[in-house]
């Protein structure tokens, strides 16, 4: 980690204040008597007021870093409000579900697996309690470490309780089952959506309908009716913010890369947590503009970018300073990743059918949902090609031991990447849990690679 | 316990420790093709139409999985690290093509270095819905009437509905004797253990149906007479995952667990319940898609947790069963999570549940037995 100098701490002052002062008028909205129990309640409250320690993470632009920290702000301290102020109108969604529906019907969402993204970036150890919690509750070691997180935060009792919850069978057969516990925990009504093998048009109406029965569900269980107007509004919203980040996806392919791969990762976040909110939209056009501003100056994530890296499967969360390193020791830049690289085509907001079908779209076409429920054929064509788009050097498979269908193509992806003359290297590890592979090993296996195999461009 | 009075005709034990049998072979051998298939899941009727011969795929003698393992992860089930190995070395050359569903996250890859690796003849995928409703099932026909024209132009087969009602008839016969062979065994006293009901079951899935029905008529005629004479400690019935080794059923009822009784694939689970055979009008792949919709379901049809529940405390209570033991392939996430669900709803309804862990390939019977040991004495049994 560098330095910060002075200046830069003064410019800071206020990015970090606005997430104090969403903090103060939470207060000030709940009451401190109120206040004071969620901290009690939920003691994860205080690992996450850590968060600003992901802009050490991000040290070349630690002013965009702020921004998807101040969303995270956001959206956690909106969903804490509804727990106090009207239980009844907080809905979880499963992480490849997009929450416009429920939004729209005046619900707060929360994604139920949220936290078990923020707290590794946080504190590399953070989700260990709760991942011993599930293993301890007779659950498999070796499910997703993902969803087992968010499973040993409901058995710790640690999590808002919802209303309802809305899932799918996307990515994998842990994100599928693991439901089932959290539905007995809970004891909420839980609608769950059927995610087909394959995208295409027939596939496309059969999820589509899904959709229109999961609004029926939602009405049926809380009285409350779809609002298509409301829907409209979310749409266009999001139509905005995917504008952006389309835009900003394009400007990653210049040399150097404006922006790296830790702002990838946390591109993510506006549209997971809060799509079609004037947040999302906002950190959207931030990192834009910022990409833009960079690439206009011609100025890269690193002085001196020396390889392109195309990162496959969920990005390393145990060690989020992985990227700031990799660019600083080998002039590395992480230029696209699997999750940032989803789907975000413009919804039509003609009709209430139309726009099912582009929620339904979407969703199908979702980084993992496509990759890892959908053949394999979609998992190295898409990676290939952003290969090529993006005029990487080489390819870094994050293989995350709790995913079973990215682990069993490893041979069909060795003999694509040998075909196409593809250096990769492919780190065995796990997600969120630092016990599995260390940051450190996981330093030394790029390490050793970048002194080998890329030995003629990592310097 | 023992060892069992009851001894299988000889066809049976080599349809059970080989793949390619002499049944598959002759019926091969007549201008037959044989058809390989991966979960209980596959829409198994349209491979028993006139011609045609279903196969459950195993991985029978397999002794280690080196090059799967570099294919595929370790932390894949081992079925299926087994068989891509076995398929790899091309020991299911004997058969015609092969047929998949996407079971599961490991079934579902399989498939696909099936196809990038050992690239057979045909190859086909169904791909069944993980819910049940009325679009499900309407998904799931139309999926199964995809298979049938993909079968129907492979392998030149009568276009004809009619072509398809008999292999339900054939299959649903197969069943049906099957049922009957269970419900000898969990009578009292029982007609026969668990792992000569499982021997029996693989035969059935290993060779054409033609030839399997006949032999499963004389084996009721014979349980019929007889009842099993060997001694016992608990009635227990087995649920869970993929299982084709009756040498690990062995193993439970050596330790005196008698399995009166199983829910688990590749057992009586799979064969549990009829195609509705009401009528040539009717749809046959309607009709075949609700019958794998609504028998005893698999953990992969999430949201049927409650009705596969109550399938499996029914069966249980008819089989008067003394405790339950769920077993699981190791890495199998849907009945990790599920069975450790149902092993605490089991135990809150009364039942003394035992869950084991294993892979493909029996090891470590030492182990298991004293759990199972254990589990007996915990019982008072």
């Amino acid at each position: 980690m560098g330095r910060i100098s002075i200046r830069q701490q003064v410019r800071e002052i206020p990015l970090k204040a606005r997430n104090f002062s969403s903090l103060a008028s939470l207060l000030a909205r709940i009451g401190p008597v109120e206040f004071i129990r969620l901290y009690r309640r939920f003691p994860w409250l205080q690992q996450a007021a850590g968060i600003h320690r992901l802009m050490d993470h991000g040290m070349n632009y630690r002013n965009s870093v702020a921004e998807v920290i101040h969303l995270i702000f956001q959206y956690v301290c909106g969903v804490l409000e509804a727990h106090v102020k009207n239980p009844e109108s907080l809905v979880w969604y499963e992480e490849l579900l997009t929450p416009e529906i429920p939004r729209a019907m005046g619900f707060t969402t929360f994604m139920t697996e949220s936290m078990g993204l923020v707290f590794p970036l946080v504190d590399r150890d953070g989700a260990i309690p709760y991942l011993d919690r599930t293993e301890n509750s007779g659950f498999p070691a070796d499910m997703c470490s993902f969803i087992k997180a968010s499973l040993g935060m409901v058995l710790a009792r640690e999590l808002p309780k919802p209303r309802l919850i809305l899932t799918t069978n996307s990515p994998c057969d842990s994100a599928m089952a693991g439901y089932l516990p959290i539905e007995k925990e809970l004891g909420v009504p839980i609608f769950r959506l059927d995610h087909p093998f394959d995208t295409n048009e027939r596939s496309l109406e059969y999820y589509a309908r899904g959709l229109w029965k999961m609004i029926d569900f939602i009405e049926r269980e809380t009285g409350r009716k779809m609002d298509f107007d409301r829907l409209k509004e979310i749409c266009e919203e999001r139509n905005r913010a995917s504008e952006y980040l389309l835009e900003f996806r394009e400007l990653l392919r210049s040399r150097p890369a404006p922006l790296g791969g830790l702002l990838l990762t946390l591109s993510l976040f506006g549209p997971m947590l809060l799509p079609g909110t004037e947040a999302a939209t906002k950190l959207c056009k931030h990192l834009r503009d910022e990409a833009k501003r960079r690439v206009e100056r011609k100025v890269g994530a690193v002085r001196d970018e020396r390889i392109r890296v195309i990162l496959w499967n969920p990005p390393f969360l145990i060690d989020g300073g992985l990227f700031h390193w990799m660019e600083e020791s080998f002039g590395a830049v992480v230029v696209m990743d699997m999750l940032a690289y989803r789907s975000y085509s413009t919804i039509d907001t003609s009709t209430p059918d139309s726009m099912i079908r582009g929620l339904a779209y979407d969703m199908m076409k979702g980084p993992m949902a496509r990759h890892t429920r959908g053949p394999a054929r979609n998992y190295y064509e898409d990676l290939i090609r952003l290969f090529r788009e993006y005029e990487a050097d080489m390819v870094l498979i994050a293989s995350h031991q709790g995913c079973k269908n990215a682990l069993a193509i490893a041979g069909i992806l060795r003999e694509v990447f040998r075909k196409q003359e593809i250096p990769f290297l492919d780190i065995q590890y796990d997600l969120v849990d630092p016990r599995i592979t260390s940051p450190e090993d996981i330093r030394n296996q790029v390490s050793r690679f970048m002194e080998t195999v890329m030995a003629d461009r990592s310097g | 316990m023992e060892k069992e009075s009851m001894m299988l005709p000889e066809e049976i034990e080599q349809a059970v420790r080989t793949l390619e049998n002499p049944d598959i072979a002759d019926f091969r051998s007549k201008g037959g093709r044989t058809i390989g298939f991966f979960c209980s899941y596959v829409p198994e009727e349209l491979l028993n139409v006139e011609g045609l011969a279903s196969f459950r795929m195993r991985a029978v003698d397999c002794r280690g999985s080196e090059i799967a393992d570099s294919y595929m992860g370790v932390f894949n089930c081992s079925y299926t690290r087994q068989c891509l190995e076995k398929g790899l070395e091309g020991a299911y050359d004997f058969l015609d093509g092969f047929v998949f569903v996407p079971g599961c996250d490991h079934l579902r890859r399989l498939y696909d270095n099936w196809a990038h690796f050992v690239k057979p003849a045909f190859l086909a995928l169904v791909d069944a819905p993980h819910v049940r409703d009325e679009d499900a099932l309407k998904w799931y026909r139309d999926e199964i009437e995809c298979l049938w024209e993909k079968l129907a132009g492979q392998f030149s087969l009568p276009q004809e509905r009619e072509a398809v009602w008999a292999g339900i008839r054939k299959t649903n016969r197969t069943r049906q004797l099957l049922e009957e062979l269970d419900r000898r065994r969990w009578q009292d006293p029982p007609g026969l253990s668990g792992a000569r009901m499982q021997e029996i079951s693989l035969f059935a899935a290993s060779v054409p149906k033609e030839r399997a029905n006949p032999v499963l008529e004389d084996l009721i005629a014979h349980v019929k007479t007889e009842a099993l004479t060997e001694p016992y400690r608990a009635r227990v019935l087995l649920v869970g995952s993929h299982l084709d080794d009756p040498g690990f059923v062995g193993v439970l009822e050596e330790t005196g667990a008698l399995v009166v009784r199983d829910a688990y694939c590749c057992g009586l689970r799979d064969q549990l319940g009829l195609v509705a055979d009401v009528g040539e009008e009717r749809d046959p792949f309607a009709a075949i898609a609700r019958r794998y919709l609504d028998r005893l379901s698999c953990p992969r049809m999430y949201g049927d947790y409650p009705r596969r529940m109550e399938r499996i405390v029914r069966m249980a209570e008819e089989a008067r069963v003394d405790g339950i033991i769920l077993e699981q392939l190791k890495f199998c996430e849907t009945w990790g999570i599920d069975g450790n669900v149902l092993q605490n709803d089991l135990k809150a309804r009364g039942f003394p549940v035992l869950r084991l862990e294993r892979e493909y390939l029996l090891s470590g019977k030492g182990q298991t037995r004293t759990r199972v040991q254990a589990f007996l004495e915990s019982m008072g049994k």
